[in-house]
């Protein structure tokens, strides 16, 4: 069922949560919203179930209008950060209780509930109360009740936030995984880049109410709409150069983003950490000269921090330890700096 | 680690005893002296002087006194009296601790505040306030009189001063249950297609029930033990609207300090068994659901 966000405005008192929203989720697809906290993500993923009425703008299930339909007609599955289960109920009348409103026969039930507790791993803890599981597995749990009675869509807000570091990777393919195999239309919530990035088809990024970009994670990541976008996926480099209508320039680099205006402009030059490598000679251009200020590896990568010389800048690098390793430089070395991909934006726009 | 490693290691451990676990609280033996003095003697040695001078009386003297219809008749009034009571204000206190909970309006803290006042007014001056509000001539009473319903010296009375005394116990147990449930719960079970009287009967009155047994047997116990303010308004009619301590006073003032006893002695087991049931109800609730995690409030738009 495809879902269609149509110019959703709404405010909590004075401050606007969501300014003319616009989005599209295509039947099938797992789609991420992101953005930091108070970007009114969260708020788009409850209007769309109903738990939060728009003053303005409507929403669409398909062709279906149900901007004025109540949360419980609207056939959507939601997974709630904190599980929202309840608590006197076991794990089996959790995921039965959607279908027990529905009036579903006991034996239908059953077999349903019985195919969702071994679809999510959750064999053998039918008659656990939700005190007794661990976090991945109640929201394992609050998935099945919310898939239960095979929603429409299915919306979950900030569905690992609650989790720790491991439990949430596997989850995170598992639900990937989950969503390949079962096909519904899946809008979930979350601030982690590399979540979205990693489980969705299509990303929206949301900032201040309103969507800064949405597109596929390799469009967002390759070609950034903006210096928000930028800035808020992967770890970037903020520096400060300038552009005119030939080319854009920092330090001694030319770069071949060009600004839309006449005249020299100031600009942000986006550089990722990933996207700078070091050599001991000259031999491939254009290059900068700097000293490495601070290096310490992190497992299997290098973080290091490059000051450029004649300069107070500095650069953080991120380079896999083999090749810092093969490099063989030690804090406090002179080198060359090569930039393989920076993004260029004329500074007017970041008024905004 | 090799085996021999290993049974090198458990070998010298098990020379020296293991070291015993400790525990950051104060030890047991200490609190549960302190807890069993200070019970004996708050409780069980005024109590148990009941039982030690009834257990003085001859069984036919004591079987007569505690079988005598205008004793049966006030055990009935106070036993049926107050478990209406604790019954009626179950409902309204779980309605009261709703509003006072779920809403924010102009004189909340008032209307908080107010809940406590049945504890604090003297019971006296709350009889006197009932009958002189629910009386013939009162405000309420006197509409309700031209009708035919007589509310201050009937039963109907009782029941009246029994649920004003025993309000606040009811609130103030579920109003705190109510705070702890936050609202993601309710609005999971919206999602799932249940409605507002389903949300309610399935997920959020399941949830108050200890605090609701709780306040139902407090209320209770309350209001058994009420005297101040049910002489006022009942009227004290033999064998109609006098209730059990009533009878018992009765007793104590014509110097017959055995048959008072006596009473008190089947008010003593009555109320006991009533509250040993509704606990035990509440224990078997324990041992099926674990103490309940409470889930903290998630205020959407500040999140995101």
């Amino acid at each position: 069922m495809k879902i269609d966000v149509r110019n959703i405005s709404k405010s909590f008192g004075y401050f606007p949560a969501l300014n003319q929203v616009n989005v599209t989720v295509p039947s099938g697809e797992l789609v991420a919203l992101l953005g930091p906290s108070g970007s009114g993500k969260t708020t788009l993923l409850r209007v769309i179930a109903g738990l939060e009425t728009p003053e303005y703008g409507n929403v669409l299930f398909g062709d279906t209008d149900v901007t004025e339909h109540p949360v419980r007609s609207r056939n959507v599955g939601f997974v709630f950060q904190h599980y929202a289960l309840f608590q006197h109920m076991t794990v089996s009348q959790n995921i039965a209780f959607g279908l027990r409103v529905r009036k579903t026969s006991k034996t239908a039930a059953a077999e349903r509930v019985n195919s969702l507790i071994s679809l999510m791993q959750l064999d053998g803890l039918g008659n656990r109360l939700p005190s007794e599981l661990s976090g991945g597995q109640r929201q394992r749990v609050a998935l099945a009740r919310a898939l239960a009675p095979e929603p429409k869509v299915l919306l979950l807000d900030e569905p690992f936030g609650a989790l720790d570091a491991r439990v949430r990777q596997d989850l995170r393919r598992w639900l990937r995984h989950l969503h390949d195999e079962i096909h519904v239309t899946t809008v979930f919530v979350t601030h982690d880049q590399e979540e979205a990035f990693e489980v969705a088809d299509q990303v929206v990024i949301l900032n201040k109410g309103a969507v800064e970009q949405s597109g596929s994670p390799d469009d967002i990541f390759d070609h950034p709409a903006n210096s928000f976008v930028m800035d808020f996926v992967g770890n970037v480099n903020v520096l400060t150069g300038h552009m005119d209508g030939y080319g854009s320039y920092f330090h001694n680099l030319v770069l071949p983003d060009k600004s839309p205006s006449i005249g020299t402009v100031p600009a942000k030059v986006y550089i990722r950490r990933q996207d700078i490598s070091f050599a001991a000679s000259k031999d491939k251009t254009p290059f900068i000269e700097g000293v490495i200020t601070y290096a310490r590896r992190v497992g299997l990568v290098v973080h290091a921090v490059f000051q450029l010389s004649n300069s107070t800048t500095s650069i953080e690098v991120e380079l896999p330890f083999d090749e810092w390793q093969s490099l063989g430089i030690q804090v406090g070395a002179s080198v060359v700096a090569f930039i393989k991909r920076a993004q260029v934006f004329p500074v007017l726009e970041q008024a905004s | 680690m090799t085996m021999e490693h290993f049974a090198a290691l458990t070998g010298a451990q098990a020379e020296t005893a293991p070291r015993k676990a400790k525990n950051p609280l104060p030890g047991f033996g200490l609190s549960i002296g302190y807890t069993l003095t200070y019970l004996g003697i708050l409780v069980l040695v005024p109590l148990s002087t009941i039982v030690f001078k009834t257990a003085a009386m001859p069984w036919r003297e004591f079987w007569a006194t505690i079988s005598a219809s205008r004793a049966i008749a006030a055990y009935g009034l106070s036993f049926v009296g107050a478990l209406s009571a604790g019954a009626i204000n179950c409902i309204f206190g779980t309605l009261l601790a709703w509003v006072l909970v779920r809403y924010r309006f102009l004189g909340r803290k008032l209307l908080d505040a107010l809940i406590d006042l049945p504890f604090a007014v003297p019971t006296a001056v709350a009889g006197i306030a009932l009958t002189a509000v629910w009386g013939p001539h009162g405000p309420i009473g006197e509409p309700l009189n031209n009708m035919g319903v007589q509310v201050a010296y009937a039963r109907l009375g009782v029941l009246v001063a029994m649920v004003f005394v025993g309000l606040p116990f009811v609130v103030r147990t579920v109003q705190p249950v109510l705070d702890g449930l936050s609202a993601d719960v309710e609005e999971a079970a919206a999602t799932l297609g249940a409605g507002r009287v389903r949300t309610f009967f399935a997920v959020i009155l399941p949830h108050m029930a200890p605090a609701l047994f709780t306040g139902f047997a407090l209320s209770f116990a309350r209001a058994l033990g009420e005297y101040g303010s049910i002489v006022f308004i009942s009227g004290n009619m033999p064998g109609r609207t006098e209730i059990t301590p009533l009878l018992i006073m009765t007793k104590l003032e014509q110097f017959d300090y055995r048959g008072a006893t006596a009473l008190a002695v089947v008010m003593l087991l009555a109320s006991f068994a009533v509250l040993f049931m509704v606990n035990s109800i509440q224990w078997k609730r324990k041992s099926h659901s674990k103490s309940f995690a409470t889930v903290p409030r998630v205020r959407s738009f500040l999140k995101g």
